[in-house]
């Protein structure tokens, strides 16, 4: 599958509700291999959603953007691929037991 | 020596935005019509540049990033794609427009047609691209751009009333009881949108990958802003108030590249005259080669293709071929006998998308600690950069309304 | 809302986000000539369906050229249309990607090696730097 297929896909919960849309893919790097592993799914509002940097904690400036950019993200969460049950090319769909973290980077 | 030639990366970016064949025209016609009364608009357009050029060379100086490379990163694909079309439109139509300007200045200077001068001018700044190294090609056209700096000597010449000049300066409105406040503001737009237009950032910052700048060369990105902008501002104000001073009262309609000139002549003469033919010749040459190779740039940087005249042409071929194949486009349409000075015109149509899809990703990075360690940004400059990126918003939503109210200005 | 949701269990090595980090980098090849940009990315054991592996996903190539198109403008890009450059050719992720092959050996720049011998090149001048 390509990540551009992944992207934007509609994300229900267990009971079919929709809970927003595919914004990003988190992945976790080995140091050493650079293998990069799946760890979840951004869940955000809409299509084009889009922190432009500003899902890093590190990254505050200027304020007025950052601040506008998180106001406007509001609602964005990360979900663990455990609690992903399955992958279909019309959405994807979630455990019923699924968690929401917080998306943001360190 | 080297200090001097060292800013004329400065020069010739400023040169593109501020003295290019619209710009020359512009100025002029501003002049003859509201006297002094837009000229805060360039002040304020100089502020913005110098911000914004001194961050996209600080950028490409600490991360060996170029503007357009910036762009596509953080605003991706699509919304990159849409600056790309627009900002690739504006250096196309600025490109048709330089080398017809170049042909005007020749024709001026030899009464031979421009449709003889029209493929040798764009011959001429093909060949300078294939084969004149950057740092040449940047000295001696900077330099003998300076030789518009006649139409300041022009200004002292011309004995002005200053009082009556000086007062022009704060009226907000139109002096001239025929021109309506939608022209003003339209133009006062323009202006500033010709101030501040994308393809000096590219330039600028590609120049600065070009002469391998590093964070050591800082001190000379700070110089080179701060000297090539005003520098390119007074220029433009100088025009500007020659043409306030001598067209205005006769009420003299600016309509083409040689009635620029009639302050001029009357003030120094056949020798100012072919001066300042030296430099329209310069400058429109200048601002040539800036938007040929910022097409050249624009489009390699958001494809992530191997890009620069420090590489041999084959070792860089799609970025070549692209400028060749826009030289070639701009000389088609100008030999079917189109204005160049009205073809820049309608580049504030496309200034109004890619200039805020140029300059917040400009500021979004010079902040990323991925990209600058711990030289990003100060305070300060996040908030002029903040007011600029408001200014610019503003400006880029009225563009449109204003140019279709005021008739483009006519 | 968001900020007081928890944060994720840690993780060994880097966290990164493919859109953020990744999408429309620059690629550069071992000599620090660019290469591409990355257009798409190639997810390995991720397919339609149920999950079942044990095993999480994991990047197997970037994607560059045509696909561009698609996401641009939609439809899609037939499979053998795509330029890969598998994963493991990757030698360092910084602002930009960094390969350990040099570009000339990648089929991604198939179109700037073929200008090169046959237009750019046959130019006079074509083949050396300005001086």
């Amino acid at each position: 599958m390509l990540l551009t297929e992944l992207l934007e896909l509609p994300v229900l919960d267990a009971g079919g509700t929709r809970l927003g849309l595919v914004v990003d893919a988190r992945f976790a790097v080995a140091p050493d291999s650079l293998e990069a592993s799946l760890l979840g799914l951004l869940v955000g509002r809409r299509a084009h959603a889009a922190f432009l940097g500003y899902e890093r904690k590190s990254e505050n400036a200027p304020a007025l953007i950052a601040r506008y950019l998180r106001w406007h993200e509001r609602g964005t969460f990360l979900v663990l691929l455990q609690d992903v049950r399955s992958i279909e090319p019309d959405g994807v769909r979630l455990d019923s037991t699924y968690r929401r973290y917080s998306p943001f980077l360190p | 020596m080297k200090g001097v030639l060292g800013l004329a990366l400065g020069v010739l970016t400023a040169i593109g935005g501020f003295v290019d064949i619209g710009d020359l025209v512009t100025s002029s016609v501003v002049g003859s019509r509201f006297g002094l009364t837009l000229v805060w608009v360039i002040v304020v357009g100089v502020v913005g540049i110098c911000v914004f050029a001194q961050m996209s060379g600080r950028v490409a100086a600490i991360s060996g990033r170029a503007t357009f490379e910036i762009i596509r990163e953080r605003l991706g694909a699509r919304v990159g794609f849409a600056n790309l079309a627009a900002s690739f439109l504006i250096n196309l139509m600025t490109l048709t427009a330089e080398v017809g300007g170049i042909a005007l200045s020749l024709q001026l200077a030899t009464s031979i047609q421009p449709t003889f001068w029209i493929p040798v001018a764009a011959v001429a700044v093909w060949l300078v691209i294939w084969r004149v190294k950057f740092s040449l090609l940047e000295n001696v056209t900077g330099l003998l751009g300076l030789a518009l700096v006649v139409f300041a000597v022009a200004v002292f010449l011309l004995h002005p009333d200053w009082k009556a000049l000086g007062g022009q300066l704060l009226l907000q409105s139109p002096s001239q009881g025929s021109e309506t406040p939608a022209t003003y503001w339209y133009f006062a737009v323009a202006l500033f949108g010709s101030a501040m237009t994308p393809y000096e950032v590219f330039f600028f910052s590609s120049g600065a990958i070009e002469e391998h700048w590093t964070p050591k060369d800082l001190g000379q990105s700070r110089i080179n802003v701060l000297i090539g902008f005003p520098l390119g501002g007074v220029l433009s104000i100088a025009i500007s108030v020659t043409a306030a001073v001598v067209l205005l009262p006769q009420q003299i309609q600016v309509t083409s590249l040689s009635q620029v000139l009639l302050p001029v002549a009357q003030a120094g003469g056949t020798i100012a005259v072919i001066v300042a033919l030296l430099g329209f010749v310069a400058a429109t040459f200048g601002a040539a080669l800036e938007t040929t190779l910022s097409s050249g740039y624009s489009l390699a940087q958001y494809f992530g293709w191997p890009w620069g005249k420090f590489r041999p042409p084959a070792k860089a071929a799609r970025f070549h071929l692209t400028m060749i194949i826009g030289l070639v486009i701009g000389a088609g349409v100008l030999l079917t006998g189109v204005d160049p000075v009205q073809i820049t015109e309608y580049s504030v149509v496309f200034s109004a998308i890619a200039l805020p899809l140029t300059y917040l990703p400009i500021l979004i990075i010079a902040n990323d600690h991925d990209y600058m360690g711990d030289q990003v940004n100060g305070r300060a400059t996040n908030l002029v950069g903040l007011v600029f990126l408001g200014i610019i918003t503003i400006a880029s939503i009225a563009a449109i309304p204003l140019m279709i109210v005021s008739a483009a200005g006519s | 809302m968001t900020a007081s949701l928890p944060d994720p269990p840690p993780v060994r090595g880097r966290v990164l986000d493919a859109r953020l980090h990744l999408l429309d980098r620059q690629v550069l090849d071992l000599e620090g000539q660019p290469v591409t940009t990355v257009d798409d990315l190639e997810l390995a054991d991720l397919q339609h369906g149920e999950r079942r592996e044990a095993e999480p996903p994991t990047i197997s190539a970037l994607i560059s050229g045509p696909i561009l198109t698609t996401r641009l403008f939609g439809g899609r890009t037939p499979r053998t249309r795509l330029h890969r450059i598998a994963w493991d050719q990757v030698t360092e992720i910084d602002i930009v990607l960094t390969l350990g092959v040099p570009g000339d050996a990648l089929e991604v720049t198939w179109f700037e090696r073929w200008l090169a011998e046959h237009v750019i090149g046959r130019i006079p001048g074509g083949r050396h730097a300005p001086d």
